[in-house]
C-alpha cells in the first residue's frame, strides 16, 4: 500500500483524537470511584518483581503486529 | 514517592487511562475491567516507579500489558479465536454517503488492537515513535508498521467514503484484512 497522504493523515488523526477525546470526558463509573476511595485499604505486597509493571520495557509481552 | 502523591497523580491519570483501554477493548465494560486491574497492579508495584518519570506512560504499560496476558489467556481457551477475529474483520462498514464519524469508529473497531493502540499512541495523543515503541514493549519499526497499516486502512475506508463507488466496497473490506495480515482471495 502507498503512503497516506498528508492531508488524509491530519484528517484520520483528528478523528483519532476525536475518538480518545470522547473517551477520556466519560464520568469514570462507580466500580472505578469506588476502587479509587478504597485504594488506601488495600494490602500492598512488599516489593516484588512484576513482568507487567517492572518497568516501561520490562514485558515485551510478544504481541504481533 | 508517597502514597498519598501517588494516589493523587494516580486519580488525576484515570480518565485518560480508561479512554486508553477503550481504544484497546472497545467495550465499556471490558474497558473498566482492565483499569480496575491496571490500578491495583500499579497501586501494589508503586515501588517499581521511578519519581519524576512519566506515570501515564507506566500506566499505559501496565495497562497494555495487561489487555494482552488476558487476550492471551482467553486465545488458548477458545479454539476459534482466529475465525472469530477474521470473520469480524471481514464485516464490510456500511457506506451510506460520505464516511461519516460513526463509520469512522466502526472501521477504527475492525483493526487490530496493535493497530489502534500505536494509532492512539501516536495519533491521538503524538507521543514519538519511541516513546511509543518503549510503552509497548516493541521496535520502532514495528511501531511505524502498525501505524502505516492502521492508518491505510483507515484512509481507503475515507476514500471510499468520499467517492462512493460501491464496487470498490470490497476494497475497502479487503484493506482491512490486509492490513490485519489476512489472506485475501
Amino acid at each position: 500500500m502507498s503512503p497516506v497522504d498528508k492531508n488524509l493523515q491530519t484528517q484520520i488523526d483528528d478523528n483519532l483524537r476525536r475518538i480518545f477525546e470522547e473517551d477520556a470526558r466519560a464520568d469514570l463509573p462507580d466500580t472505578l470511584l469506588t476502587l479509587l476511595n478504597r485504594l488506601d485499604e488495600v494490602e500492598v505486597p512488599q516489593p516484588a518483581a512484576s513482568s507487567e509493571s517492572g518497568g516501561l520495557a520490562a514485558d515485551k509481552d510478544g504481541a504481533t503486529s | 514517592m508517597n502514597r498519598q502523591d501517588a494516589k493523587a497523580e494516580l486519580v488525576g491519570h484515570m480518565k485518560v487511562l480508561r479512554a486508553f483501554a477503550m481504544s484497546l477493548t472497545r467495550n465499556s465494560a471490558a474497558a473498566d475491567d482492565l483499569v480496575q486491574d491496571t490500578v491495583l497492579k500499579a497501586w501494589s508495584n508503586m515501588e517499581s516507579f521511578e519519581e519524576g518519570s512519566n506515570m501515564r506512560a507506566w500506566l499505559f504499560t501496565i495497562l497494555r500489558n495487561t489487555f494482552y496476558s488476558s487476550r492471551r489467556k482467553a486465545a488458548r481457551e477458545s479454539e476459534d479465536v482466529d475465525g472469530v477475529l477474521t470473520g469480524k474483520l471481514a464485516e464490510k462498514p456500511a457506506h451510506d454517503g460520505r464516511l461519516q464519524y460513526a463509520d469512522f469508529l466502526k472501521a477504527f473497531d475492525t483493526l487490530p488492537p496493535e493497530q489502534r493502540e500505536v494509532l492512539t499512541l501516536v495519533g491521538a495523543l503524538q507521543y514519538s515513535y519511541e516513546e511509543a515503541a518503549e510503552m509497548c514493549g516493541v521496535k520502532v519499526g514495528t511501531v511505524k508498521s502498525r501505524l502505516n497499516r492502521g492508518r491505510e486502512a483507515l484512509a481507503v475506508a475515507m476514500q471510499i467514503s468520499e467517492n462512493e463507488p460501491m464496487e470498490l466496497t470490497d476494497n475497502a473490506t479487503r484493506a482491512v484484512v490486509a492490513a490485519n495480515g489476512g489472506m485475501i482471495g
